[in-house]
């Protein structure tokens, strides 16, 4: 297509054309401190080190490649470099959105009068005039207080710094070294050899034979720089050891036994509903290890399905009730008896009682029944538990360890119900107590003479210590001088469990550190929280193990 | 400085910045040159738009010689607009003049065909022209193509810029008001007196432009191919011309003289032009120029030419027009020959021509191309009263045939002449003709065997009248009694289950026919003489006829005709010498008329009425194309006579 | 202030435009329609160009922004075209501005522009020419330009939208002129938050397409 002209055109070239000159009214345009300009301008001069320190600051957003800095020194302007100079560094991000920037002189150079000290200047803005300086004349800008840590493989100078504390920025490096001493006052000299300082620097061996002194000077750009010794006191020789115990606990074999009274006249669906309720728990006790939040294995051994008995002895189908029958309590309990004998362990007889009349049982059954929920000895094996899956009526006359109420097959919860049921009680758990609740605490392996120990931190707390040969003692104190020939003991206070449902069981741990000192006990340390304390010994809940 | 701009801001930047541009660029402004090739080529291909582009391409670049003049006029024609004289520049080109004469010739032509229209009505106007496409609306392409190449479109500013040219632009046609168009002005002697917007001025004013196309034919080299090709078709035109002027009363009324001898020239010319085997356009024409001028010889000559045109239609009436001259000159011969054969046509045409050839065969006494044409020509076909040449030749044929005697081969005659199922009415018929000629033997073998064939009982009648009347001649009165009473017997059962006031119409057919015996008896006893014995038998026949008559009046005086009858009982009985007349009957009756006397037998010769013969139309087409239209190039190397690429199917 | 007077000037400025654009619109066609035809002098469709050329951001920034820039496009038709723009400014602080350091060491919250780059799109809506002493002819595209970006203003990185009109002159041998007058818009993030910026953007160019298709 060749060129068309619409006459809506001229319209929106003419609005466009008319944008084009009104809109440049519109940059709504503030002024703020120019970024380039210098301020917070400190001088600080150091009698301790014969230098004055300038130091300023511009916009975190200047760039610095076009951009130059001059300083007024003796009444003239000079430009200056601020990676030349005594303490070079480049200007760094400080504060909050500014960049500081340092230089430093020789000698007292604290400008007289009033004119602004740091000028910048750039090819954009022209040239930036700093507002009043801050001068500060100080004795002494830094010192140390040297302390070995870390069992005196290293040691850290404890420098106190003036700049830091006057929150004025200054970033400078500083070297360290050992000077030998006969143990007496240390006096400047210069170390074998200088190395920078970090935080916690690395000794020599056997640095300790030969006493020495801790020396520390700011690392200048010339070399220089004025040096300050202090004694280097040695730290305790300190090992931690933690432990983490678990109280043991046994599960308990299951012994099922099924007690049939059910009043289903149609006998075949009476034995379905014996069916499907056994098969229902042997395939839940089965499947017990793949449980959700308790995946467990139960061992179990079905001990069969007993059904009344007639006046004559013989067995009847339990399909309907009879004020005659007679419910074969005795037989379950000598069979269990008999399971069971030779076992270490404690097992549990279950009898599932089935009864889905909503009437009492004849009293001479309630009667049968009642040995099964009498008191038994704690140790008693097995251990009796009745499971009652029945009517409302039944379900209330004996205090049934578990009870199901009764439903038809064809209810979608009922055989559920029953699975439920299961998971939430197979098997029973107790408390295995190997020994009494106590717990030894051992010498760390890289211990050669225990001096003290301390407990750090400690879950459940004891009741009692013992440190032999003396008798136990109450627990009122987390540091004791070490026993002369054995470790230590701690008692503590568990609650025996008897019998729980396994999701229901509590496992308890008893959980802690705590360390030993061999030598230096009483000299100062370094505490885990960072903190100094001048004596371990003395430092009660201080420990420099975690 | 003359800025165009399209529609466009001019900022002070703007001109700052084209002062720059200006300073640097020396960008020339070149005139625009068209290509100039085949300007007639889209016109052959109906892109009127293409055209009407080229055509104003060259306008533009001031190209406009004659050709483009030519291809304007064309471009005119198709879009239905007037055309003016030929310009100055086509005077000077004697081909481009006359291929303009010929655009104007057509344009004039289509006005008279359209004003024609505007009078009869008749579709599709431009049958057979070439209007049928340079006139519709729709046949071209007046759509603007968009031509091809990287092109800028100017609108109308006004302004000439020579490195433009016109954009191709939509056609607009003003074919579809072509009715609305009047003819406006004078009109030449001696045709002044028409109407202006008439038939005749229109065609006066083609007649004229054919002159002058005819003056630009005299221009043109004596060895150009073009002088045969436009004669002839002028020529034949100009006697469609003439034929249409002769057809126009209003011309012929202005200009009746001036027409005959145009038509006289127009005849030599077709003549000259046609030489000694003239084609066949040109014969039609020459042949109905020369029935029209009288010219029988030189009609019938091309007409015999004509017998053996493809088209049956011009053919058959070609043959057709040469027998009906020839039996007019009463050349039997030369019709008999031309008459050999029957034609197709309309049934009133092929009765025409039936009756003048096979009357030609009768008279040269060729009996059985006489039966044999009247069989072609009336075989199946129902008698019609609108057709009395089918009459003519069926009464010519029953005379004939009554001169025979009648035997199988009579009705297996008879059976050709018309539809089987109405044989026995035409042996009535025959019955009825020979006793008019007075074969009462021949009609009654005739008709007695259709009194037992007849089922239907209103026909009895007629054929007892005929037989009666066969008896009459036969003087056979028992005979006569006999079929007369049979006539008038009304049967006892019948009379009483027909109310009386229905028992005239349902008796009517015996009554009228009884009435026809009487009508046609009377005079022929007239003419039986006064001599005694004639006297003696016409008493006896009129004391037969009075008595059934009386007798008929008196018992049923309801009947239809007894008014008719009862004037020719007076009559019969006045005929009567001893009449006896009763008093009522002289009284209040007037004197006797002369009509008697009237009564003879009326024997009408066959011949019908001539000049109502048919005429029918020597068909032919209008020439479809005048034009001579250029193609190949500037100047052309051709014309051809309509728009390729299929201009042979006009 | 000012201010109100350079607004004044412009509205005055729109004024007139308005005005010659209305006087210059097509009258109605007639109806005789005779429209022309013409070649197009340069065609765009299908070919790459590439120009440099100068350029300046005029806001009221107390910044003088002049620049070069460079730019290679392609048109895909006679209307469509694409282009990428890269442009250099030499930004410095105006007279104000300068002042304002100076005597108060204040800025504007704006940084000063140092480099921009744009893609955008070019539609010619419309073909002029003008005949100049007779003899030449300059033939144009009316355009209207748009393009979106970023500038880079000092450590800033500025969001930039220009809008505008074009005029595209065609020379010879695919030589080519171009000034562009734009609308800017620069949304910067400054310490109140994202604030716009609108500017006024002229660029004029000279360019060179190489003919479509290779030579």
């Amino acid at each position: 297509m060749y060129g068309t002209v619409h006459n809506l055109w001229p319209t929106a070239a003419a609005l466009s054309v008319a944008a084009l000159f009104v809109l440049p009214s519109c940059t709504f345009i503030e002024f703020e401190p120019s970024p380039y300009q210098p301020r917070g301008v400190d001088i600080v001069y150091s009698q301790q080190e014969d230098i004055t320190f300038f130091v300023w600051r511009v916009g975190d957003v200047v760039d610095f490649d076009r951009v130059d800095f001059e300083l007024l020194v003796d009444g003239d302007y000079r430009p200056v470099d601020t990676e030349e100079t005594i303490f070079p560094h480049a200007p760094y991000e400080c504060d909050r959105n500014y960049y500081c920037l340092q230089f430093q002189l020789d000698g007292n150079r604290i400008p007289a009068g009033d004119a602004p000290v740091v000028r910048a200047h750039d090819d954009l803005h022209g040239t930036l005039e700093s507002p009043e300086a801050r001068e500060h004349q100080v004795e002494t800008t830094f010192s140390i207080d040297p302390l070995a840590t870390d069992n005196n493989r290293r040691a850290t100078a404890q420098r106190t710094d003036w700049f830091d504390d006057e929150e004025i920025p200054l970033r400078r490096q500083w070297q360290w070294g050992l000077i030998e001493s006969d143990g007496g006052e240390c006096t400047i000299g210069s170390p074998d050899g200088w190395s920078t300082l970090r935080p916690r620097v690395e000794l020599p061996q056997n640095w300790i034979n030969s006493t020495p002194c801790f020396a520390l000077r700011p690392h200048r750009s010339d070399g220089g720089g004025t040096v300050v010794v202090d004694r280097l006191i040695e730290s305790p020789m300190l090992f931690g050891e933690d432990f983490d115990e678990t109280i043991p606990s046994e599960k308990h074999p299951v012994h099922l036994a099924f007690l049939v009274n059910l009043e289903v006249t149609n006998e075949a669906r009476c034995e379905q509903y014996i069916d499907s309720i056994r098969s229902e728990i042997f395939d839940s006790l089965d499947e017990l290890e793949d449980h959700e939040d308790y995946p467990r294995t139960a061992g179990y051994e079905d001990l069969g399905i007993y059904r009344p008995v007639d006046n004559t002895g013989e067995e009847q189908s339990g399909c309907t009730q009879d004020t005659d029958h007679v419910y074969p309590v005795e037989d379950i309990i000598t069979d269990a008896d008999e399971a069971t004998a030779g076992s270490t362990e404690i097992s549990t007889l279950v009898v599932v009682y089935l009864n889905n009349l909503d009437l009492p049982p004849a009293q001479s059954n309630i009667e049968r029944l009642a040995p099964l929920f009498e008191d038994r000895p704690e140790d008693a094996d097995p251990h009796y538990y009745g499971w009652a899956i029945g009517s409302h009526t039944v379900l209330s006359i004996f205090p049934w360890n578990e009870t199901t109420p009764w439903a038809p097959l064809e209810d979608e919860n009922f055989l559920p119900a029953i699975e439920t049921d299961v998971q939430r009680q197979f098997p029973l758990r107790s408390t295995d107590f190997d020994g009494d609740d106590t717990m030894t605490v051992h010498a760390p392996n890289a211990s050669d003479d225990p001096q003290h120990v301390r407990l750090c931190t400690i879950s459940p707390q004891p009741q009692r210590v013992a440190l032999p040969p003396g008798e136990p003692g109450p627990y009122d104190t987390d540091t004791w001088a070490w026993p002369d020939d054995r470790s230590p003991k701690l008692f503590f206070d568990i609650p025996p469990q008897r019998f729980v449902r396994y999701p229901d069981f509590n496992e308890y741990r008893i959980t802690g550190a705590y360390e030993v000192c061999d030598q230096y006990c009483d000299h100062p340390f370094i505490a885990s929280d960072g903190q100094v304390h001048d004596s371990w010994v003395d430092a009660e809940g201080a420990c420099r193990w975690d | 400085m003359a800025p165009k701009l399209n529609s466009y801001p001019v900022t002070s930047s703007l001109v700052l910045y084209l002062l720059i541009s200006l300073s640097t660029a020396c960008v020339s402004a070149d005139d625009y040159v068209p290509p100039r090739d085949d300007i007639f080529a889209p016109l052959h291909h109906a892109d009127l738009a293409e055209f009407d582009y080229r055509l104003s391409l060259d306008e533009h670049a001031g190209r406009d010689d004659a050709y483009t003049a030519v291809g304007r006029a064309l471009f005119d024609l198709a879009t239905c607009r007037d055309i003016s004289d030929p310009p100055a520049v086509v005077e000077e080109d004697p081909e481009a003049l006359l291929a303009y004469e010929l655009v104007r010739l057509e344009q004039k032509r289509r006005s008279r065909l359209v004003r024609r229209y505007t009078e009869t009505e008749r579709h599709p106007w431009h049958a057979s022209t070439i209007h049928e496409e340079f006139s519709s609306p729709h046949f071209f392409d007046t759509e603007a193509d968009v031509p091809e190449g990287d092109l800028i479109e100017w609108p109308d500013l006004g302004e000439g810029w020579p490195d433009e040219w016109p954009a191709p632009r939509d056609v607009s046609t003003r074919c579809d008001d072509l009715i609305e168009h009047r003819r406006d002005g004078p009109v030449a002697e001696p045709f002044d007196d028409v109407n202006e917007d008439s038939l005749a001025a229109h065609l006066v004013d083609e007649w004229l432009q054919t002159r002058r196309v005819d003056r630009a034919v005299e221009h043109l080299d004596d060895d150009s191919p073009l002088k045969p090709r436009v004669q002839h078709r002028i020529g034949a035109h100009r006697a469609d011309l003439v034929i249409a002027l002769r057809n126009d009363d209003e011309a012929m009324d202005a200009g009746k003289e001036a027409i005959a001898e145009s038509t006289d020239d127009v005849l030599d010319e077709l003549q000259r032009l046609g030489g000694d085997d003239p084609p066949v356009d040109l014969d039609l024409r020459a042949a109905w120029l020369a029935i029209a001028a009288g010219d029988d010889d030189t009609a019938v000559d091309a007409l015999v030419r004509l017998t053996d045109h493809p088209d049956d239609g011009v053919a058959d009436a070609a043959r057709y027009y040469a027998v009906q001259l020839a039996w007019l000159d009463g050349d039997w011969e030369t019709a008999a020959a031309l008459g050999d054969r029957m034609i197709d046509g309309p049934a009133e045409l092929r009765s025409a021509y039936a009756y003048f050839a096979a009357t030609a065969h009768q008279h040269v006494g060729n009996d059985e191309k006489f039966f044999g044409l009247s069989r072609d020509a009336l075989q199946g076909r129902s008698r019609d009263a609108a057709d009395p040449f089918a009459g003519s030749l069926y009464r010519q044929l029953l005379r004939e045939l009554v001169r025979f005697d009648v035997d199988d081969r009579t009705t297996e005659l008879l059976e050709e002449f018309g539809p089987r199922a109405e044989l026995s009415t035409r042996i009535r018929e025959l019955a009825e003709v020979a006793v008019d000629m007075g074969y009462p033997d021949t009609a009654r073998q005739l008709a007695e065997p259709l009194l037992d064939d007849t089922r239907d009982a209103r026909k009895l009648p007629r054929i007892r009248a005929t037989l009666a009347l066969a008896a009459f001649l036969e003087d056979d009165r028992d005979e006569f009694d006999r079929h007369v009473e049979q006539l008038l017997h009304r049967p006892d059962q019948l009379q009483e289950a027909i109310p009386r006031e229905r028992r005239a119409a349902f008796f009517a057919h015996r009554d009228t026919e009884l009435a026809r015996v009487l009508r046609a008896t009377l005079p022929l006893m007239a003419q039986w003489g006064d001599d005694p014995g004639a006297q003696a038998l016409r008493q006896q026949w009129l004391e037969v006829l009075v008595e059934q008559t009386r007798t008929f009046l008196r018992t049923t005086p309801e009947s239809a005709v007894s008014e008719d009858l009862a004037e020719l009982y007076r009559l019969a009985g006045r005929l009567l010498d001893d009449h006896p007349r009763g008093y009522a009957e002289r009284v209040g009756e007037e004197e006797p008329s002369a009509s008697a006397l009237v009564l003879g037998t009326v024997d009408m010769p066959p011949t019908p009425p001539l000049d109502e013969a048919p005429r029918p139309q020597l068909r032919w087409p209008e020439i479809p194309s005048l034009l001579l239209i250029p193609s190949g190039g500037v100047p052309p190397d051709q014309f051809t006579n309509a728009l390729e690429p299929d201009s042979e199917s006009l | 202030m000012g201010l109100n007077h350079h607004i004044f000037q412009r509205l005055l400025a729109v004024a007139v435009i308005g005005l010659l654009l209305a006087v210059s619109s097509p009258a109605a066609a007639d109806g005789d329609d005779e429209t022309t035809l013409q070649e197009r002098f340069a065609s765009k469709e299908g070919r790459l160009y590439a120009q440099l050329g100068g350029q300046a951001l005029i806001r009221d920034d107390f910044y003088f922004s002049p620049g070069i820039g460079a730019d290679v496009g392609y048109y895909f038709n006679e209307q469509w075209g694409a282009e990428l723009r890269g442009a250099w400014y030499f930004s410095r602080l105006s007279h104000t501005g300068e002042q304002m350091a100076e005597d108060h060491g204040f800025a504007p919250d704006m940084r000063a522009p140092d480099a921009a780059v744009t893609a955008g799109a070019r539609y010619s809506w419309g073909y002029g020419k003008v005949l100049a002493t007779g003899d030449f002819l300059v033939h144009f595209d009316p355009q209207l330009v748009a393009s979106a970006g970023v500038t880079f203003a000092e450590e800033r990185v500025v969001p930039t939208v220009n809008t505008g009109v074009g005029f595209l002159a065609h020379w010879r041998f695919g030589f080519r002129t171009q000034l562009d007058l734009q609308a800017s818009v620069h949304v910067e993030q400054r310490d109140r938050g994202w604030i716009p910026a609108f500017g006024f953007a002229p660029v004029l160019s000279v360019g060179w397409s190489p003919p479509a298709g290779g030579f």
